[in-house]
């Protein structure tokens, strides 16, 4: 941006630094809803460019089939989801697809998941291995595999598994917590203590959606996951909660939950968030991310903030 | 990015052009959007907000349904940048699509899935069977086949004459079927010098007595020099009961599935249905498949 002198105000900057990684934005494409990049950017002119980083559809170490459709049920303002990790497996997306992002502008995040610790330290160690991957998200909290959540609502189990993957693996660490199960801020000092260099908050919220004609469970799975607009006042709420635990360790939290605009990214900086990320909203618009920064670049020079980091964590309550 | 080929899909914003009642239950939205009435090809789909852009700054957030629906192609006019989509009003976000009036911008992503290129149908003769707002979809491919010189040939299934998408008019058949020259046939196809039979389960004169199966059946037993296959769209019972006919006289099924969708171009995976192979993404592998390959639930 061209720095203007005079009493014209230059443009305020989104770029931020995150895990070493510089981001042109703080606006990272959430796991799950983006793949693994190259189906997005088939779309014509599609652009990198207010993309800070993606991260990518989780793998596991074997291949794993998915849920019986149907995978989508809407409920006003979001939708419940039960893919149930469908992926080809950690080797394959290697070898056909992590060779594709280099042809996009951007940071890559690798996600995994898995039943067992062993599979998510093997998935990550070889992610890790590969130059594109600047880092890996613990999904901790599928809600959609059986016993899923085991890692996410339990601190013993969330602090080995992490402490794993952080040894297993030479790039950063996030730990993406699940909300919903228990206390998040004891969760998210355990994952701290283990070696978490940064805190996903959150995943979906596991919900239900009934057909009353039949009876029975609109997914094919039952249950699914929540997201959309409809999480995200409960997705700030843990963002400040978890907050409060990361900041005196240093430890950046990345909010996640609803976001569609500019200002709600910015309410999730606010809350502490030192960088979002954007998921549902893609089925919106493809192009949302432009969308959510040029939202949040107005919202920055409206409150005459030239760097978009400066409003990270700066909720003031009501009640103190 | 090096150039792709073919270029797209399109994000893009639709105008609103029209917006009629097609039939007694279904409308025919007309959008311009050249990108995507220029690189559509038959029975590729499209989606579509349910929620008119309101230039306010809200623009593009649509949060009751937020997702956009899938919609396929009825006439392509890429010359003049317009496409038309029919529907059925079926829940929430149809009957929002319902209220959109000439002049709103939605938006839109398209095209999306794969197509049927006539240079990959072998056979001459192509039964393009079909029911409800499957029809529509079936008239730009039919289009697209007669233009490369094979023969579409249309069936229709429907309960009532009132429930069919299009009216219907005498038409004297090119290639006359189970001893029928004179039938009631597809108004739009007819148009087009395109031959259609329709099978009504409440017999009309004219009509065939049934399931669309019925005129199915005396179409599969006629001989066809350059060789027959099917393509199938409409409600799912109604495409399994077609490719199970085709599975038992053994032509060539193109079953065109229908699923709820998330993205819409292969990210999620919320599309997938089960096929003998695992389950297929309906936006990327699809929405034509091969009939034997489907596993119905
Ligand atoms: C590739 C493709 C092409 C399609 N082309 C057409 C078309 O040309 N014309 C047309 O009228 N419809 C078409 N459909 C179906 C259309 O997308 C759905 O009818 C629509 O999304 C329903 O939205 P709703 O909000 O009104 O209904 P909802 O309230 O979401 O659901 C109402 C009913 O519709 C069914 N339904 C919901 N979403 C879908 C879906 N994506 N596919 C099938 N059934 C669904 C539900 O099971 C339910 O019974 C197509 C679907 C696909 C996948
Ligand atoms: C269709 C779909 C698939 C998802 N798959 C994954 C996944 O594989 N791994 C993961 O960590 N999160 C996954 N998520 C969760 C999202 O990354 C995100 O945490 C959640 O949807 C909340 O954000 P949102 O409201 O912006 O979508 C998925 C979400 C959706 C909607
Ligand atoms: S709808 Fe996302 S993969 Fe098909």
């Amino acid at each position: 941006m061209n720095q203007e002198r005079g009493n014209k105000t230059a443009e305020p900057s989104l770029e931020i630094g995150l895990l070493g990684m510089k981001m042109r934005t703080p606006i990272i494409m959430a796991s799950g809803t983006f793949g693994y990049a190259f189906e997005i950017a088939r779309v014509a002119e599609f652009d990198f460019s207010q993309i800070g980083a993606v991260v990518l559809k989780s793998v596991t170490l074997e291949p794993r089939q998915g849920n019986p459709p149907p995978r989508v049920a809407e409920t006003p303002s979001g939708m419940l989801n039960s893919i149930g990790l469908q992926n080809p497996g950690v080797d394959y997306v290697i070898r056909r697809y992590l060779g594709m992002l280099k042809n996009f502008d951007t940071n890559f995040i690798a996600g995994i998941a898995g039943d067992a610790i062993r599979e998510y330290v093997e998935c990550a160690g070889k992610l890790a291995a590969h130059g594109d991957i600047r880092a890996i998200e613990v999904n901790m909290s599928c809600p959609n595999v059986k016993d899923g959540r085991r890692f996410a609502s339990d601190s013993g189990a969330a602090a080995e598994l992490i402490g794993a993957v952080k040894k297993g693996c030479r790039k950063p660490v996030i730990a993406k917590l699940a909300p919903g199960t228990g206390d998040i801020q004891e969760i998210a000092r355990a994952c701290i203590d283990a070696g978490a260099d940064a805190l996903s908050v959150s995943n979906t919220y596991v919900g239900m959606v009934i057909d009353t004609h039949r009876r029975r469970p609109l997914l094919g799975n039952d249950a699914g996951g929540l997201s959309g607009p409809a999480i995200r006042p409960l997705a700030v709420h843990n963002v400040h909660l978890v907050y409060q635990a990361a900041a005196r360790r240093d430890v950046p939290v990345i909010g996640c939950g609803g976001i569609m605009t500019g200002d709600d990214a910015a309410q999730m900086m606010i809350a502490g968030a030192s960088a979002v990320q954007v998921g549902t909203a893609v089925f919106t618009n493809v192009h949302i991310a432009a969308d959510i920064a040029a939202g949040l670049g107005r919202y920055l020079i409206a409150q005459k903030e030239k760097e978009v980091s400066a409003i990270t964590g700066t909720l003031q309550l009501n009640r103190a | 990015m090096s150039k792709q080929k073919p270029a797209g899909p399109y994000e893009t914003v639709a105008t609103v052009i029209a917006q009629e009642p097609a039939g007694a239950v279904a409308y025919c939205l007309t959008l311009e959007c050249p990108e995507i009435a220029r690189s559509a090809r038959p029975p590729q789909f499209f989606t579509i907000s349910c929620h008119p852009l309101t230039g306010d700054g809200a623009d593009g957030i649509s949060l009751d349904p937020l997702l956009r629906r899938p919609l396929g192609f009825y006439r392509l006019r890429p010359e003049k940048g317009e496409f038309d989509a029919v529907y059925q009003v079926v829940g929430r976000g149809t009957k929002l699509l319902a209220t959109l009036k000439p002049g709103d911008r939605v938006r839109v992503l398209g095209p999306l899935g794969k197509y049927i290129s006539p240079k990959d149908v072998n056979s001459q003769t192509v039964l393009l069977a079909g029911g409800g707002v499957g029809l529509p979809p079936l008239y730009s491919l039919a289009e697209t086949l007669k233009d490369a010189g094979k023969e579409p040939i249309v069936i229709a299934g429907a309960r009532r004459r009132e429930t069919l998408i299009a009216p219907t008019v005498p038409r004297k058949l090119k290639r006359p079927v189970g001893g029928r020259r004179e039938v009631q046939s597809l108004e739009p196809f007819a148009r087009s010098d395109i031959d259609s039979v329709v099978a009504l389960e409440e017999p009309e004169d004219g009509f065939f007595e049934g399931r669309i199966t019925v005129p199915l059946k005396e179409y599969l037993e006629q001989d066809y020099e350059g060789g027959v296959e099917i393509v199938a769209c409409g409600p799912p019972p109604m495409v399994r009961a077609i490719a199970g006919l085709a599975g038992e006289k053994s032509v060539k099924c193109a079953a065109i599935m229908e699923s709820r969708m998330g993205c819409g171009i292969g990210a999620c995976q919320t599309c997938a249905i089960k096929t003998t192979s695992g389950y297929r993404r309906v936006c990327v592998e699809g929405p034509v498949f091969d009939s034997k390959e489907i596993v119905w639930e």
